[in-house]
């Protein structure tokens, strides 16, 4: 059977020593390289994935550093604008305020002076009716009084200055 | 006998002028003599300056006395 596969067992040991051979060639000139190949493609990539990790850590940090600055500035603008809004607020009151001490001051003086031209339109009125009241006596005594009149006058006159000389 | 002027409103005759010196003198216990003019703004009665005395019995003093009664009362009643 052997022989007719053409396979001499004497030729066994030859082909297991070129076999020994071969794999420690091959392990020389093959495998090591190779294994210190890989090993440093994988130094390397975990290298890079370390480095590539610190990255990502400093990019969250800083993110996290970035919100934290965002947050704050907001959170004082706020503040800021809070302030601002209570100020302009107190103003507004202020200046109504003023506003209607204004307006009452100015109403309280419409209405004095109003009071005051209502005093002096009645004076002049009354002083018109006190002239004309007079002018028209003045009229009338003009034409009615008579010399007798002017007589009695003249005694009522004598004796009215003796009545006070009495007192 | 003193010398005294006489103002009347109107117009006075002999026997007018005379009525008037007489309640002068009575009063003044003088005899007086008028010398008369004529003003009618006196609107009614006389006035007599005799011997630098002046007597104003003129209805213009009075309606004066009279006006300036009213404007106290206005003044007051206001």
């Amino acid at each position: 059977m052997l022989e007719q596969l053409n396979l001499h067992l004497e030729d066994i040991p030859l082909h297991i020593l070129n076999m020994i051979i071969l794999f420690v060639i091959l392990r020389q000139l093959l495998y090591k390289p190779v294994r210190k190949f890989m090993a440093e493609r994988k130094a390397r990539l975990d290298a890079s994935l370390t480095e590539a990790e610190e990255a990502q850590q400093q990019a969250e940090r800083l993110r996290t550093e970035y919100e934290n600055r965002i947050a704050a500035a907001e959170e004082t603008a706020r503040e800021r604008a809070v302030e601002i809004t209570a100020a302009a607020n107190e103003a507004a009151k202020s200046m109504k305020d003023s506003a209607l001490e204004e307006s009452a001051a100015l109403l309280r003086k419409a209405r004095e002076a109003a009071a005051q031209e209502h005093s002096k339109a009645l004076a002049n009125v009354q002083g018109d009716v006190v002239d004309i009241s007079v002018a028209i006596a003045q009229q009338i005594l003009r034409r009615e009084v008579c010399h007798e009149d002017a007589l009695k006058l003249t005694e009522s006159y004598f004796a009215a200055l003796a009545q006070g000389e009495k007192d | 006998m003193s010398h005294a002027i006489l103002r009347s409103a109107a117009v006075l005759d002999a026997k007018q002028l005379a009525d008037v010196e007489t309640i002068f003198s009575t009063r003044l216990k003088q005899e007086i003599k008028f010398e008369l003019m004529l003003d009618p703004s006196l609107v009614g009665g006389f006035v007599a300056l005799i011997d630098g005395k002046l007597y104003d019995i003129s209805l213009a003093a009075q309606l004066a006395e009279l006006k300036k009664n009213l404007t106290k009362i206005k003044m007051e009643g206001n």
